[in-house]
């Protein structure tokens, strides 16, 4: 960094906490085996119905990368150094490469699974304010990042409600008969197992807790009109990833990243601040 | 207000990040999703019962592979395909991916492995738990 003003310490600490997340949320599909060259050559057979998807298809990119292991392998070691790099260096181009090879991986992988999956969009999000170190501008882009995040959770229930499935008392029973049924069939006796089979008997049960799940994605619309509940909104975040991994069996840790946002950074700042002055006290 | 922070601050910002939302509310009347306009419905279509359920099974070298014990990205990105192609009447793309599991399966040992993909058919117990109708293997002419 140039100099030592606030702005320009909390874009480095911001920068040295949520790209390091982004590296591990990355780690983890390394060790899922889940990267492109790691994909062993896997076949591209479904034709994309959305527009941005079928032009990248017809690009060729996502066929050359998971044929070819070698631009696959190098295409990876870039995905992971150019974060490394920016986190070392705070240059604005390692973090512009970072994200233009997450949304590829995260456009291959949803291309040759045939389904469009969410997860990754949180990492591509949040990485965006770092493109800017002007501090209007990169404040702007992440209240932006937590409009988004807000957007994420109130659309959810905003759909529910207009589309009346929140009011179907066999809604998520039925939901998780589809969903549940591998996990049943071969670990019924898991938690998330006896769950799923209490839920699925039970469906008025099954109901209230679709209905207790509606009103906790509602209640991030209150974040659109003040940031005094940001803290409480934080808490229903964790509160909604260990019941969607418990009830449904989903990790959202991918878009938990953009939780971030709802931080209070000025707290993080002092945090920090103060551990720093207590580290050079020690040695001295 | 957020937008108009943004017009005052930079008008190329602001036109972005309006026709995003614009983009986002047109899809979202139109009840159709297009990247990067994402609307994140999380389950919200009306789910009706189905008197029978479908899913499929892989052996690997004929043993069961125990989806619950692979990380996350590696269960989509196997099953994914699998249930897509299995689903379908295209022989030559469940051939494909039979092919692609055989190495993407295989033991370090191994070059290849030997797949077999069945059609499982449930049905659920008033206990909540599903239990097996049938489980045939998907198999073709010269398997």
């Amino acid at each position: 960094m140039e100099n030592s003003s606030p702005f320009n310490l909390q874009y480095s600490l911001k920068a040295r906490i949520v790209i390091p997340v982004a590296m591990v949320i990355l780690f983890i599909r390394f060790m899922s085996r889940a990267l492109i060259p790691q994909m062993e050559n896997i076949p591209v057979l479904f034709p994309q119905t959305e527009l941005f998807y079928a032009w990248v298809y017809k690009t060729g990119i996502i066929q050359f990368l998971v044929s070819d292991h070698w631009a696959g392998a190098v295409f990876d070691i870039v995905m992971f150094f150019s974060p490394l790099a920016f986190i070392i260096t705070l240059r604005r181009p390692f973090i512009v490469l970072f994200w233009l090879l997450a949304l590829t991986y995260f456009i291959t992988y949803n291309i040759v699974t045939g389904h469009h999956y969410h997860g990754l969009i949180g990492v591509l999000i949040v990485t965006i304010p770092f493109f800017s170190k002007d501090e209007k501008r990169f404040n702007l882009l992440w209240e932006g990042a937590r409009y988004y995040m807000l957007y994420v959770f109130a659309s959810a229930a905003l759909w529910k409600i207009l589309r009346g499935s929140v009011f179907y008392t066999d809604q998520l029973s039925n939901i998780l008969k589809a969903q549940q049924l591998d996990l049943l069939l071969q670990d019924s006796d898991s938690i998330s197992g006896h769950i799923a089979s209490y839920l699925i008997a039970n469906p008025q049960v099954g109901h209230v807790v679709l209905l207790i799940n509606v009103l906790l994605q509602l209640s991030f619309a209150i974040g659109f009109f003040t940031k005094k509940y940001d803290r409480l909104l934080l808490v229903l975040v964790v509160l909604f990833t260990i019941g969607n991994y418990f009830v449904m069996s989903i990790i959202s840790v991918e878009i938990l990243i953009l939780a971030f946002t709802l931080l209070n950074w000025d707290k993080v700042q002092a945090l920090a601040d103060k551990y720093m002055r207590k580290q050079k006290v020690t040695t001295a | 207000m957020y937008l108009v922070k943004l017009y005052k601050h930079s008008k190329i910002l602001f036109t972005i990040i309006t026709l995003y939302i614009a983009g986002v509310l047109y899809y979202a009347a139109h009840q159709r999703e297009e990247f990067p306009f994402l609307l994140y419905g999380m389950y919200s279509l009306k789910e009706v019962g189905q008197p029978q359920y479908v899913t499929y099974a892989i052996k690997v070298n004929g043993e069961e592979l125990d989806y619950q014990i692979l990380p996350d990205a590696k269960r989509e990105l196997i099953t994914s395909p699998v249930y897509q192609v299995a689903g379908s009447d295209s022989t030559s793309d469940v051939q494909k991916i039979k092919a692609w599991l055989s190495k993407y399966l295989a033991d370090r040992k191994q070059y290849k492995s030997e797949i077999e993909i069945s059609r499982v058919v449930c049905s659920y117990g008033p206990n909540g738990k599903p239990y097996v109708l049938s489980k045939q293997p998907i198999t073709f002419y010269g398997e």
